[in-house]
This record gives C-alpha cells, structure tokens and sequence, in this order.
C-alpha cells in the first residue's frame, strides 16, 4: 500500500494533484510560505486528490500554527529576529557517508540549493570500499572531501567536528535530504549561551514500498510541529529518544571542550548499531546545556526500502539503546539509568507486544517488536564488546 | 422552552438581534460566505437586544475555529464560494400528501430560489382529498398523482417525469436555502459526482418535541464538513452506516444513476410497513456500485420537524424500525459481506447507539426504547413491506 | 563620548578580584581622562588597603573604608564622593571587557536610562547541580532581558554591572542602606516607579568570576533574603503579591505549614535538621538523583527564607499580622487606556507610548481582543510591547477578529451577473520532498 509523499502549500494551493494512481492514500505536508505547520493522511480516490474535498480535514491538520503564521505575518512579526544584537554563528555542513552514492548526490543537490550565509560542506568519507564518493564529491567544488579510514560513524562524526572551520556543525545523514531553510533554521537557534545543540524535523522521502511504511509507522523520526527547549530541568536527562536524531541536528563545537567527542564504541559502523546521537544528547543535558527541537529545520529522510533492512534497522536501535544506557551507568555512574528498561518495557514495549500478539488494530509487526526485545538483550554485552576494540585500535594506532 | 432559530452571514455587516419574551434562548446558524460553519447557543439576555459587540464575542468563544477555517478556505481559494451560471437545467421534485399548509412555504421557497433554469414537479402521493390539487394549480408548477401509496413510489414516478438530466428531491415540510439548488448544481459541475446531499437545518424550535429531536436525539444535520463518499477510501463499516451519508429531505442525482443502480426500492419508506430508509438504501446502492457521493453543507434546507412529542415518538419508532428493513434489505441483496453487517448490527447498532443513549444521552429513556423495539420489529415490518410492495404493483 | 564616568566598586576582604578589575579598568577603550574609580572598602581586613594604596592607575582612582555597613551603604557613600555624570556599579568580583565603559555611556541618550550590562555565565567541566541551576537561572534572566520587545520590572536591577546617570540616582535617593541584602530590587522598585527606562547592554560585559558562592553561603543568603523581604514589603506595600513570603499566607499545604512552624517554632530542631538535609542533598548528587535534588533543595532554601522572616518577625503570629497589615494599604491607582486596532499597529503603539498606561483594554471595531491588567512592579506599557503582549495572549481572539473583518472587507457575491464559472478541470501538479 504505497503512500505518495506531497507538499501542501496554503499561500499556493493547487485545486488537484493529479498522477498519483500508483498509491492509495498520499502523506501530506502542510506548509505556510514553506513553513511546516502539520501533517496528515488524506485517501487518494482513481488516482487523484481534489483538494477542496478535504479542506476542512487540511485545515484542522494545520491547527493553531497556521493561525500563528497567519498573525506573524499580519504583524510583520518575526519570531527569529527578538534579540537584540544577535549575529547567527557560522556553520559547517557535515555528510558522513559510506559507499552511497545515489543518495549521497540526492543530498548535495539540495544542500547546493541553500542560501550562501558562508557555510562549508563536508563530506566525510567513512572506511570506504571504493572510490565513488571521492570521484562523486569531485563534481561540487564547494564541498571538501575528508577520508576517514577507521570506520564507525561516531568516528566519522568526531573528524567532523574536528575538521569543522566554523563555529557550529551541522550534521546531515547520507540518506537524508535537507530543505531549503534547513540551514537557516538551525543556526538561529543558537542566540542562548547555553543552546549547544539543535535538533530537526525529519519526515519520510518516500513510502513506496512495505519496509519502508513499517519503519515509518515503527520508529517516526517526526517530533511534532512545535519548537521545544530541552533542559536539564524541563525533562530526564537521560531519556532523549524524544530529542531528536543524529540525522538533523547540529552541535556547537565548543561542546568538544565542555564534554567531549562522541563515543567511538557506539553507532553505525560498530556491532553497537546505533545509540551514539542520543547518548551524546544525553551528555550535553547531564552537563547543564539545553537542545532546542526547531520544526522549521525539516530534512527529508528515505528509509531502507526492504522489510529486511527494516527488521535490522530497528534490530539495531534496540540494540544501540541498551548499548547506550550501558555508557551511562558504565562511564558516567549515571545509577538512574537502570529504572529506564523497566519503564520501557513496562510501559511501551510490553503493551506492544501483546497487541502485535493478539493483532489488535494500529499494532506493529511482531517480527519488529521482536527484533528490537532482541537488540535489547544483546545490547549491553554488545558495547562492552565495543569498548573495548575501541580501545585496543586506540591503543594500537 | 422555545428557542429562536436564526442565521447570520458574517461576510456581512451585522445588526444587533431584538430580543422577544416569547423565547428564552437563541440558535444561530454562522455562515461564512454562505457556507454554514456552526451554531451558536446564546441564552436571552435581560435586554431588547443582543448587541453586535456581544454577538461578536460569543462568535470568537464558540465558533471562532470554523468560521477562522472557513475565511483560511476562502483566501487560500481553497473553497471558492463563486456560484456556477445557471446553465444546467434541474427538476426539482417535491412528494406531498396531505399537507397544505407545509407544502405552500415550501413551494414559495422553492420560487425564490437564486436560480432560474429548473422545473418543479409536485408528486401528489395517494391524496384523500383535493386540496393539494387546489394549492398547487395556484403556482407555476406541475402536479402529478401517484395513486400508489408510498413515498418510493411517488418519488421513482417523479423520476419518470422529470425533463432534465439532474434531479433534487425534498420534502414538502422543507423549506430551501436561497442558494440550494446553486449549490447542488455547482457539485454536479464535476462529471464524476453522480449524487449529493447537503444539511437540514430545524426550521423552528418552539415545542418540546423539536427542540428533543434537533438537541437531544441530534436532528437532521450531518455536520459542517464536506465529505466525498467513494467505495475505495470507505470501509465497509461505514458502507452500512448509509443514515450518514445524507436524508432524503435534501438530495440530489443524475438521472443516469437510476439507470446503474435502479431507482427507490418501492418496499421501503413512508407509506409502506417499514416507514422510512429509502434514501439510505440508495445512497447505499450509489456508493457500493463505485459512483461518487457528495455531502456537502452549504447545500441547506431548513427542515420543520415535529411539533408534538407524539408524532415525535412515532418518528423515531420509524427510524429504528426503518433502520432495521435497510439492513435487512442489504441482507438479502448481499451488497456487503453478511460477517461485517452481523458486526454492525451488534457493535454498532445495537450497543453504540442503543444502549449508550440509554445511559448517556439527554433522551429521555422511553424515547431510546421506542427505537430499540421499532428495531427489534423491523423483520416483522420488513415482511409485511415486502407484501405490501406486491399488492401495489399489481394495482 | 564626552561625560565623565564614575565607576563605583564596594569591595570586601577580596584583593585579589579588585586588583584584576582595576587591570581592565586600565585598558578600556573609554578615554581614561574622563574616568574616576571609588573603591568602597567596606569592612576590609586582608591587603585590599595596600592593594589600593601601591596601584599606579593610569585613571582617577579614590577609595574610601568603611566598617562593614553593607553593599547598599558602601555603594551609596561611594556615590556622594564621586563627580562624574554618569555612575558605573561593578562588583569586586567582575572582569570588565574592555568596552564595558564605552557601552555603558553609549546607552544613556536620556536622564532616565538604567542599563544594565551583561555578565555572561560559562559552566565549567562537570559542574554540580547547583551550579547548572544558578547559571541557567542568570542565562534564562539576561535571555529574555535580550529580546528587543522585553518589558522590565524591579528585579531586573542587578547590581554587579549596571550604570545611571548620577543626577536621576540621587533623585530618587540612592540606595536604602538599611537592607543588608535585595538593596538592588529595592532601588529597581523605585526606579520603575519614577518611570525609569531600563536597557539591557550585552556590550557592556564582563565575566562575574564568582568563585566562593557555595551552597552554604547560598543558604545563608536566602536568611538574609528573608530578612530583607520584610523591609521590602513594610517599605513597598503593593508589591506583596511578587514576594516570596506572599506563598506562606492563607491556605497551606502540608509541607509549608510543617516548614512554617519548624522555621518559627522550633528553630534549633529545625536548623539541626536542615544540616542533616544538607548531607543528604551531598548523597543524592553522589547518587545522581536529580529530581529528589531538585525538590530538597527547594525545600531547604524555603526554609532558610522563613527562618530570615522568623528572625524579623518573632512569632507566626506576628507573621500574619504583618502579612494583614500589609494588604490593607491602599494600591497605587493605574492609567487605563483602550485602543482600537483598527487604526493599524503602528497607531495603536503609538498612542501606548504616549499614554504608557499600565492597563490596556485591546478592540478591533465591535471585536474584544483581550486586556492586560496592571502588573505591579513592571514598567508602564510601551508601543513596543503591544505586539508581544498580542502573540503570547490573544493569537486566537486577534486572528478571529482579523477573519471575520478580512471577509467583511471583501463584498459577498450575491449578483447572479457576477458569478463566474469555476473550472474543476484546473490541474495542478505538485510533487514531495
């Protein structure tokens, strides 16, 4: 059951989308002026969607946001320019990469179409097999080639931050295709002495196939379509799966000095699977810096197309999730951390295993509640594990 | 406890509302460019007048999202409130007995209507005497008899007779927005829409009766929102649940529909056992054979409902037991699979709205009864319809 | 860049601290000819006195020593001797950036400017609960002092960097030297009365090298803070409502009345006690447990605060007395003012910043937007503020009325001649992502 991915927006709304006989039902983003407002599903009826036929549907979907933009703009209010005197740093755009060169050109090409605020582009090459993407990066003479032999993506991410000339980093996944304002958006949220950390909106490029509406249906990367400061004090430190993701989020680099580079033992790359993003927002809360969740920076993310990959990607989160509370209590003697797989389970994996069990409506697969109770189990041992290659590669190097 | 009903345009200017004794609280229909958002509640204030500034106020507090989406639809042309050229020529067919009084407001606002191509056909309907025959000759309008009693088969012999290819059926105890069959026609303006139906909003609210019907049991409307109606985005739950797709009292089709699915099954509706559902069962038919329905609200008729509690308990002893002929109508012509009717009947039917209402709803408990036992005598009524059906046609 | 600047510094027993600023004071970039320094040493015993008397400053530097009176005093005797137009307060422990002198005199284009300079926080490297809480407090006040539509009240007045111009400080007479502690929310009190217009420099920075505020001074503080409360409330009747002691009257909850009557009645159980919690909190941060922290510590500052008003007032009885005493003065009268938007933003913030009421009612034509009541110890509203007050209180009844007005504008087709024909064969591709 395809989805067609679509753009609604209201300061130019089409009366029909035509062309979409492939699909059944269309993902809609509700736009005003480019700004995301909301999200919503509407039924595609022989191949087409008359828009007016949904258009109280379309309106409640945007809710208060489009009131809001509304105002703003009646106003001549702009919610990005209230402080006085404030200069948005510079940035550094970040690809890590591995032998994806279809995806990767998707994702220069609309990094190429951002505004010039003097940004650099990087593309961090990571322990790769071929000479693809050095011949691929060739072909933008903006953009600067970093080979990063050693492979994990953690690793690649801290040659990032080290290669980085400017002042903020902006990591963006190979797979992901960040819209225009991307940039712009991050950036602006770093006028507070303790905002180090920005995370986006990330929505699906495409649903095309069964893997790919699992995984979307599974694990959205989606947070909402309003701006959230993350502190210390407004939520558990520890608990950042609701933060954001490693796919669209930029850093401060002073971060490096206050608490360190991303732990090599986690993420892509490594038999940790994933967990180094979240654990990494859970060191900057831990040390009194806030991240600020910005729905206007919206990337595009495709998801692995196969049911298979599906099964292993969310394989990978359980697993990178209990690697990364292992971090917490192992090297940050962070004790609370072990409340968190009771609650988990308790409240949101056992409850779903039930209803994939008993096929309750809106429940998942049981094969990928499955694999992530899997990951679960093999995570602790998993980074330990890690750990310690890291370490003796450290050592030996 | 009588309530006023009004409406105000707001793409208007106001004017303050003069307030009478005679009722006790006002029920306001917002439209916004002719489409109707919401109603508004307002209790009489101590004053003769309910001020612009107040009227105001109570907009922002009750309805203040509708009539905001309504404006967005509007400047984002989205919902373009700019009305066809009366080109289409339209029948309008209006199935009558024995009601003068109510028949006369409706014609009179049938002739005031903001369009000019169409032609109104009265069906008279069995008639004990000549007095519909007396009225109508008074107006520019064609009459017909149909001595087979039965609202179905007046309304397929006003198929029959209507000149034009698109036909709007309402009830004599209607009376029609200005605007109503320009909404309709703009709808047909798309060649894949076979059939619409739109709001019935209460004429009035000044007995007990209507003001239970239209507050309590929740009247004729079936919301504010436009719904397009085509079997591959439904599910077959909401297939069976045809009541919500519209009522007879507003409603429109091509001709050629009769010819795909046939016209009004002359078992059902009022003047046979089963006193009602003949428009369900169509819009049922209509919607099960892949044609596309329209509801839409701004296609509006202000419906004059019962005015003693009597005819109201009989009303609804009608729709439950009319109800229960529908689905067993679909029983036996197999239109949906027999598992998902059977899951209906009981989820839905039987415990979401029976047995609820009887716990929550404001109705009072002999009126939830009523409907459950005209239910439970449906197979009974259906039965005798079936006979009945016969003996006309071989009148 | 021609007035003289007096920068007025009380110090106590910290030498080290003093020396550095007056480094900086050396090399700013505000010509040193139009600069005099008053070091107030107030109750000094270390090397402040020798520290002052080798310093070879390049600019006017006095001093004078007093025994121990407090910040306000100090600040207020310093302020007598000085000659300059414009007066700079800095704490002993600020290290002024280099422009910190420049930016403050930039901002006074009139009498009635107080501004307030920027003292940014950094965290340092694994720093404790306490310290995440102190400087996200500082940071969350000088970010919203930031925003260009800010609308200040009296505790923005923070004493450690701020400057005024020196005739419009002795108008409304100085500091109250009787307060030991809050002097500054005080003297804040009193210039928003006499309609100061306070500025927030982010120019005007220095780093606050507060290095000794640990958390028992801390608690200490908060005794002194309880003390002072009382003066403020005897003194600024109508502010009651924004004071802290305003939560321990009337209704209570179990745990205020249990903290009221360990603090009035039995205060050496209590002080006990509250050493034994200190020892705890210690464990929770070993133990990480942020959120039992969080609700300790609130409780021991509750209770160190009531055990400063028990050490004014005595009894609980006196406490509420007082508390009754205070309500029953009369309030100070507001200006009010109703604007209709209808006449455009620009005009309504306009007549705001000729009237600067304290309470607006806002209409558009026959629509209620909303009001803001007057807000004790809040500046009178400016134009600038209206368009916030808008955004953050009445989106909804603002856009409803914009919506209803927008369609009234435009008039409904009611024509037959004017109808057009709409054309549902319009096709209009648009694709994702």
């Amino acid at each position: 059951m395809p989805t067609a991915i679509l753009n609604i927006d209201f300061d130019n709304v089409p009366t029909q989308i035509t062309g979409l006989t492939a699909y059944t039902q269309a993902f809609i983003l509700l736009r005003y002026k480019g700004k995301p407002l909301g999200k919503t599903v509407i039924p595609v009826s022989e191949g087409c969607i008359v828009v007016k036929d949904h258009y109280n549907h379309l309106l409640n979907a945007a809710g208060g946001n489009l009131w809001n933009q509304w105002l703003f703009e009646y106003l001549d209010w702009n919610e990005a320019d209230l402080i006085r005197d404030f200069v948005p740093p510079k940035a550094t755009v970040a690809v890590c990469t591995r032998n994806r060169t279809e995806d990767l050109n998707r994702c220069l090409d609309a990094l190429m179409q951002m505004p010039d605020d003097g940004q650099e582009f990087l593309v961090i090459d990571n322990c790769p097999s071929s000479d693809d993407t050095r011949n691929l990066v060739k072909l933008y003479n903006r953009v600067r080639y970093v080979l990063e032999s050693r492979p994990g993506l953690n690793i690649a991410r801290n040659r990032a931050l080290t290669e980085a000339k400017n002042e903020v980093v902006a990591f963006t996944d190979d797979d992901a295709t960040p819209d225009i304002n991307w940039l712009r958006s991050m950036v602006r949220n770093f006028n507070n002495s303790l905002v180090k950390c920005v995370t986006g909106l990330t929505l699906p490029l495409e649903l095309e196939t069964d893997g790919q509406e699992a995984f979307e249906k599974y694990s959205p990367f989606g947070k909402g379509f309003r701006r959230i400061v993350h502190s210390g004090q407004s939520r558990n430190p520890l608990s950042t799966g609701e933060v954001g993701a490693g796919a669209n989020m930029a850093l401060h680099r002073s971060l490096l000095h206050d608490i360190g580079y991303f732990d090599e033992a986690l993420d892509a790359g490594t038999i940790t699977h994933s967990g180094g993003d979240h654990e990494y927002f859970a060191r900057v809360l831990i040390a009194g810096y806030h991240i600020v969740y910005e729905p206007e920076a919206l990337s595009w993310h495709r998801h692995r197309r196969t049911l298979e990959e599906t099964r292993k990607a969310i394989y990978g989160y359980g697993v990178g999730v209990y690697a990364f509370w292992t971090r917490l209590l192992v090297v940050e003697r962070e004790l609370n951390i072990l409340k968190f797989p009771w609650n988990w389970f308790r409240y949101t994996q056992f409850p779903n295993l039930i209803k994939s069990i008993t096929r309750r409506p809106g429940s998942q697969p049981l094969n990928l509640v499955l694999a992530e109770l899997k990951g679960c189990i093999i995570g602790p041992s998993s980074y330990l594990k890690a750990r310690k290659i890291s370490k003796s590669k450290n050592t030996n190097s | 406890m009588a309530v006023k009903v009004l409406e105000v345009e707001l793409s208007e200017e106001l004017d303050p509302i003069p307030v009478s004794d005679a009722y006790d609280s006002f029920r306001i229909l917002i439209r916004v460019k002719r489409q109707p958002v919401g109603w508004l509640s307002i209790p009489s204030p101590g004053e003769p007048f309910i001020t612009v500034a107040q009227l105001h106020y109570e907009i922002q507090k009750q309805v203040s999202w509708h009539v905001v989406s309504e404006v967005f639809a509007n400047l984002f042309r989205i919902n373009d409130n700019n009305f066809p050229v009366p080109a289409e020529f339209i029948s309008v067919i209006v199935c009558t007995r024995n009601r003068t009084t109510l028949l006369a407001r409706c014609l009179n606002s049938l002739l005031n209507l903001h369009y000019n191509n169409f032609e109104i056909i009265v069906v008279d309907n069995a008639p004990s005497n000549v007095e519909t025959y007396q009225l109508v000759r008074t107006f520019d309008v064609r009459y017909i008899r149909e001595d087979r009693p039965g609202l179905d088969w007046a309304r397929n012999r006003g198929i029959e007779e209507a000149k034009y290819d698109l036909i709007a059926f309402t009830d004599d105890d209607v009376s029609v927005d200005a605007y109503w069959l320009a909404s309709i026609v703009k709808e047909f303006m798309n060649p894949r829409v076979m059939a619409v139906t739109g709001y019935v909003a209460p004429a009035y609210l000044e007995t007990p009766a209507q003001t239970l019907f239209e507050l309590s049991y929740g009247g004729m409307g079936h919301g504010f929102y436009r719904r397009v109606i085509k079997n591959d985005h439904i599910s077959e739950h909401d297939l069976i649940r045809a009541s919500n797709f519209g009522i007879g009292a507003n409603m429109a089709f091509r001709k050629q529909v009769f010819d795909k699915v046939g016209k009004f099954d002359v078992a059902l509706d009022v003047g046979t056992p089963s006193s009602g559902a003949g428009d369900i069962e169509i819009f049922h038919r209509i919607v099960i054979n892949g044609l596309m329905l329209v509801y839409e609200p701004s296609i509006l008729v202000w419906h004059s409902h019962r005015e003693s509690i009597a005819a109201l308990r009989k009303q609804i002893l009608n729709n439950g037991r009319s109800f229960g002929c529908y689905l067993i109508t679909c029983y036996n012509k197999s239109t949906v699979r027999k598992k998902s009717l059977l899951k209906f009947l009981i989820f839905t039917w039987f415990y979401r709205w029976n047995l609820k209402n009887m716990v929550k709803s404001h109705l009072p408990k002999n009126l939830t009864l009523v409907e459950m036992y005209g239910m439970l005598t449906s197979p009974f009524a259906y039965r005798k319809s079936q006979a009945h059906a016969r003996k006309v046609a071989d009148m | 860049m021609n007035k003289s600047v007096s920068i007025i510094v009380p110090t106590h027993n910290r030498s080290y601290s003093l020396k550095r600023l007056l480094d900086c004071l050396s090399h700013q970039t505000y010509p040193l000819a139009l600069t005099e320094a008053i070091i107030v040493a107030d109750g000094c015993i270390d090397e402040t006195m020798k520290v002052l008397q080798q310093y070879r400053a390049s600019f006017k530097l006095r001093w004078i020593e007093l025994p121990g009176l407090g910040a306000a005093a100090a600040r207020n005797s310093g302020a007598e001797t000085a000659t300059g137009e414009i007066f700079i307060f800095l704490d002993d422990d600020i290290e002024p950036s280099l422009g910190l002198v420049e930016a403050h005199v930039a901002e006074h284009q009139s009498e009635k400017i107080v501004a307030i300079g920027y003292l940014p926080l950094t965290l340092p490297k694994k720093a404790s609960f306490h310290q995440i809480n102190l400087t996200s407090w500082w940071e969350q006040k000088y970010f919203e002092m930031k925003n260009k539509y800010y609308r200040y009240n009296y505790e923005d007045l923070l004493s450690g960097n701020f400057s005024i111009n020196a005739k419009f400080f002795k108008d409304v007479r100085m500091f109250d030297s009787s307060f030991k502690c809050r002097e500054d929310y005080e003297l804040g009190a009193r210039l928003i009365q006499s309609g100061a217009d306070f500025v927030f420099s982010t120019q005007a920075w220095g780093y606050h090298r507060d290095e000794s505020t640990d958390f028992p001074r801390l608690l200490r503080r908060r005794r002194d803070e309880g003390r002072s409360d009382v003066l403020f409330a005897r003194k600024h009747p109508d502010l009651l409502t924004k004071l802290r002691l305003n939560q321990y009257q009337g209704n209570l909850s179990l745990h205020r009345k249990v903290l009221l009557y360990s603090a009035f009645d039995i205060t050496s159980v209590g002080d006990y006690f509250s050493k034994f919690l200190l020892r705890i909190l210690d464990a929770y941060e070993k133990l990480k447990k942020r959120q039992s922290w969080d609700k300790l510590n609130r409780r021991l500052n509750d209770y160190w605060y009531i055990r400063g008003l028990a050490d004014e007032l005595k009894t609980r009885k006196a406490f509420s007395s007082f508390i009754e005493e205070i309500k029953s003065k009369p309030l100070r009268k507001s200006i009010d003012l109703n604007i209709d938007l209808k006449a455009g933003i620009p005009e309504a913030e306009k007549q705001i910043d000729l009237f600067r009421p304290d309470e607006i009612q806002i209409r558009f034509r026959d629509h209620f937007i909303g009001e803001v009541k007057h807000e004790l110890g809040v500046e009178r509203l400016r134009g600038k503020h209206l368009k916030p007050i808008l955004v953050t209180y009445f989106p909804h009844t603002l856009t409803h009325a914009l919506m209803v007005e927008e369609i009234i504008k435009k008039p409904a087709v009611n024509d037959e001649n004017k109808l057009a024909a709409s054309s549902p064969g319009n096709t209009n591709n648009n694709d994702g992502g």
